[in-house]
């Protein structure tokens, strides 16, 4: 089963019926089973407490137009912690959604964090945070591996997915790679070949999820990274679904 | 049968690619189903002088002749450049390579017109490379910005008679490229990195089949990453012949190999 990890529907905000409708042909064709939706209509880097609210129902909505193929993150921000972990409540713990998606707003390693961390950890679903290190520079909040790295090292009873592999994914794969409490989705950059086989290498393949990124990128050009690895059968099994399955709990 | 019109073989200094090495090239096309590919030298985009690496090519590919559309890599702002010109013809070059943010030139250079005028008179078609990789992604001492392809419509007008391929573009993220593409029957874009979700099934009403090749950037790129983009778009039977491999014979010659 294919199950793609990182997914952002667009479109309008009371039309998320059609956002979800116009995706899933697309997924069909490529056999892809299950989506994890996660932010809002609209990407919002510094949402306040209402927007984390509203993007988390949009959410909330897309996994009820089609229960058996959607699943979704709770939008938490460090910046609003009481409505972050009021949403998780309602949410994770009283409701549909598998985990919770962290994103730019601030760094996580900020101590901000740690309240969603470790009610992740109670609650006993990962996060999935959004991480890049780019040579034409970071946006202020946004997350580097290291970041990450700091924050799972202070929840070690948390799971944690690093988006992007860290977007400079050999720095960033290296930098966890002992961290055994953070997987890696393999999305949102160019088809680079090898990027799938080096998590695999340093991660081991029960580490590394695919992701797409869609619906700003394609979902084929990201599956693409997965088949076309060289990496064994089974583990190219685990990074299509079956450690989705097993680190969201689906 | 499929024609892959962007590749390369070779040396890249930034990082270890797999499958760069002609046989195992061969092999990775072979397990695909690629019939042809379009290849220059990765070595070229970063020598100041590419003929060695012209050269290099040709030696390297020479035992799977009928497989490769091998590319010269010119660069018309490096000295005396109508010699690795010569050179490339009489060594039987297909087509020509352009990297003109790394060889440090604009489209609107004069050396451009040059090159083109050049390219019209022996019938070569001449691809350039938008980008090698994501900028975010470059050497932090060595990042190269894209080229600025905003002269491309002019320039597609201006040399009418010569084939035009933009390799790494995402067209649609700029209005005056969509306009050259749907407008000028010469220029072409290859699909490696186009992204959105069935951005091709969007791409085809908007520019014109006839525009639009199947590239992957491989073994830069995954090259299933290019082939699923085949599959996650809905195509007619004719739009993807056309894309997989009948606008590409039609850019680099009829020379290439029957369908099979
Ligand atoms: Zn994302």
């Amino acid at each position: 089963m294919i199950v793609d990890c990182h997914i952002h529907l667009y479109g309008e905000p009371d039309a998320v019926a059609a956002s979800v409708e116009r995706l899933l042909p697309y997924a069909d064709r490529l056999d892809i089973a299950k989506l994890i939706v996660s932010l809002g209509h609209a990407l919002c880097p510094k949402p306040d407490a209402a927007r984390i609210a509203t993007d988390t129902e949009y959410v909330v909505r897309a996994v009820e137009c089609a229960p058996d193929r959607l699943e979704g993150l709770v939008y938490a921000s460090p910046n609003h912690v009481d409505m972050s972990l009021k949403l998780m409540e309602r949410h994770i713990a009283s409701g549909p959604l598998k985990g919770v998606k962290l994103w730019i707003c601030r760094k996580c390693s900020d101590p901000a964090c740690d309240p969603i961390a470790a009610y992740a950890g109670e609650l006993g679903v990962p996060i999935l945070v959004h991480t890049w290190m780019k040579s034409t520079g970071n946006s202020p909040g946004e997350s580097t591996s290291y970041d990450l790295l700091e924050l799972a090292t202070r929840h070690p009873q948390t799971a944690f997915v690093m988006a992007h592999s860290g977007g400079d994914w050999e720095r960033g794969l290296r930098t966890v790679a002992d961290q055994t409490n953070i997987c890696a989705d393999i999305c949102g950059g160019d088809p680079e070949a090898g990027q799938t086989e080096y998590g695999v290498q340093w991660l081991g393949a029960e580490r590394v999820l695919y992701g797409s990124d869609a619906t700003g990128r394609s979902l084929a050009s990201q599956l693409g990274k997965v088949i076309g690895a060289s990496i064994s059968d089974e583990d190219r099994r685990l990074v299509l679904g079956e450690n989705a399955v097993r680190v969201f709990g689906l | 049968m499929i024609v892959d019109c962007n590749a390369h073989l070779g040396h890249w200094p930034f990082r270890d690619i797999a499958n760069s090495a002609p046989e195992q090239f061969i092999a990775l096309m072979d397990s695909r189903g690629i019939t042809q590919a379009a290849v220059a030298t990765f070595q070229s985009v970063v020598y100041a002088d590419v003929h060695p690496a012209n050269c290099w090519l040709m030696e390297a590919i020479a035992p799977f002749a009928e497989r490769f559309l091998p590319q010269a890599t010119i660069n018309p702002a490096f000295p005396a450049w109508e010699r690795d010109l010569e050179t490339a013809i009489a060594a039987g070059f297909r087509g020509l390579r352009l990297y003109p943010n790394y060889h440090g030139y604009e489209l609107s250079d004069d050396c451009m017109h040059d090159l083109l005028d050049a390219a019209g008179e022996n019938r070569l078609p001449v691809t350039i490379h938008q980008r090698m990789f994501d900028e975010r992604r470059h050497h932090p001492r060595c990042i190269v910005p894209a080229v600025e392809l905003s002269a491309i419509g002019e320039l597609a007008t201006q040399y009418h008679d010569v084939s035009l391929l933009l390799c790494n573009c995402r067209p649609y993220q700029s209005e005056p490229i969509m306009e050259a593409l749907s407008a000028c029957a010469n220029l072409h874009v290859d699909i490696s990195v186009l992204e959105g979700v069935g951005r091709l099934e969007t791409l085809i009403p908007q520019i014109g089949v006839h525009s639009i090749v199947f590239g992957s950037h491989a073994p830069y790129q995954y090259l299933d990453a290019a082939l699923l983009k085949l599959r996650e778009s809905c195509l007619s039977q004719t739009d993807m012949d056309a894309i997989v491999y009948g606008n590409a014979q039609r850019l680099f010659g009829s020379q290439t190999s029957e369908p099979v």
